[in-house]
């Protein structure tokens, strides 16, 4: 009995102490979007419609 | 959007000691923000521009302190020449002059961001290796993004007719063989012409037997201390005649170049150094205009002339055996070579003067011509 409460114990201690694996990182909606191809083209779909063009003046000539 | 405009983050980078810090300690913005466009707000793109102390400074001070005051952050002799040309005689138009300067010029920099992990804002940025942090930056990605126009063309022999530089072709060799970090982190402040950086490329740290007392060669004997390596070594370099700048009826910048031109022209050493005054020098012609900024200040660069419009250049074209050194008279005699009066426009012929060979300078050709050692 007294084994087996050792053994529980141990093993509980162990289960507690493992380390936990990193979340703050993926928690970043930076992270999660910046590494996701599929996302970045969806929304630079959208950033496309609302982003002011970039404009030229048709004035520039010459090599700059 | 292209997708080169800096968005997707490599996994990879995550594991790298940079992809430790957390995004908003650089950038700003709201981590937690599902909504990507409340989320932007504040956003800050390149962290390391106009001022690199904050997001480097704190574990790269030591390069930060100096980087921050380097040619790519500030441009400084383009302020240089610039205020050197303008009118200082009357306060509003050299106002006027240095606003038009930093509408113009001051967009093309780079920073600690635009070299080491994305091209420069210039070109529109994106990532060299998905935010990776690049401690040698790429040559043909970040180098050649800017400098592709003229020095990477020769470099690399993308000008028609003309060979790539030797250091390229045979050795090689990239921008930064020559371009250490020392001189593009170099503190800049004062600097006249980048010619001026003690940290500068040059040729004797490599070739230092052709430099010294008792070179091999007997041609280099004769020429070291009068003769820049480039008069013999270089071929032609990209010439411009010039740009107007102005702001069209719709608020947009443009600018208005003409003619470039392939050519090799020696003139007389401009900037001569206390520790090497050479005579003889490979020279350019930049693309200046006394007009330049004429629709912003009406007579703005009225000191125009007190800079010559041919300038010090060092062409990144070198070969070992040029047209104008395969034989003694190749050069001596060969006028067509140096930069003479007539091959200088009546609106620059006094900003010139220092520079233009006069006829009694021609070197003679020489009779008897010596024999190989």
């Amino acid at each position: 009995m007294a084994v087996c409460v050792l053994v529980s114990f141990c093993a509980c201690s162990l289960a507690l102490t493992e380390k936990e694996p990193e979340v703050g990182k993926s928690e970043s909606q930076c992270v999660v979007c910046h590494t996701d191809v599929k996302k970045l083209i969806r929304l630079s779909w959208e950033v496309e419609k609302i982003r002011p063009k970039k404009d030229k003046s048709a004035e520039t000539s010459g090599e700059g | 959007m292209e997708l080169y405009e800096k968005i997707y983050v490599y996994p990879s980078f995550l594991k790298t000691e940079h992809g430790q810090i957390s995004c908003e300690t650089c950038h700003g913005g709201d981590p937690a923000d599902p909504d990507w466009q409340t989320a932007h707000r504040k956003i800050v793109k390149d962290p390391t521009f106009p001022t690199a102390d904050e997001a480097c400074g704190e574990c790269h001070e030591e390069i930060t302190s100096t980087a921050k005051n380097s040619l790519h952050y500030t441009l400084a002799p383009f302020t240089q020449v610039i205020k050197a040309r303008a009118n200082k005689n009357d306060e509003k138009t050299l106002r006027k002059v240095l606003q038009a300067k930093d509408k113009h010029c001051s967009s093309c920099h780079s920073s600690c961001g635009q070299c080491h992990i994305s091209r420069a804002d210039y070109v529109n940025g994106g990532f060299l290796a998905g935010h990776v942090f690049k401690k040698k930056p790429p040559m043909d990605t970040t180098c050649a993004s800017c400098h592709g126009g003229r020095v990477y063309a020769e470099l690399t022999g993308a000008n028609s007719g003309y060979a790539a530089d030797v250091h390229y072709e045979k050795e090689e060799m990239t921008c930064l063989d020559c371009h250490s970090a020392a001189e593009m982190h170099a503190d800049a402040k004062g600097i006249r012409t980048r010619f001026e950086l003690p940290q500068r490329p040059q040729c004797k740290k490599c070739h230092a037997e052709v430099l010294s007392e008792e070179p091999k060669t007997r041609s280099h004997a004769i020429h070291k201390d009068t003769v820049a390596c480039q008069v013999c070594h270089a071929l032609a370099n990209k010439n411009c005649f010039s740009c107007h700048a102005g702001t069209d009826n719709k608020g947009l910048l443009y600018y208005k170049c003409g003619e470039t031109k392939m050519l090799f022209k020696i003139g007389l050493n401009p900037s001569k150094r206390d520790d090497k005054p050479l005579k003889y020098v490979v020279l350019r012609h930049p693309p200046a205009n006394p007009n330049l900024f004429a629709s912003y200040a009406r007579d703005g660069l009225s000191d125009f002339n007190s800079l010559p419009t041919w300038k010090l250049d060092t062409p990144h074209s070198i070969q070992r055996i040029t047209p104008q050194n395969k034989t003694c008279n190749n050069c001596h005699g060969n006028a067509s070579l140096f930069l003479q009066e007539k091959d200088v426009s009546d609106w620059e012929r006094e900003a010139n003067t220092r520079v233009v060979v006069p006829k009694d300078s021609l070197p003679e050709p020489i009779k008897e011509v010596m024999k190989k050692p």
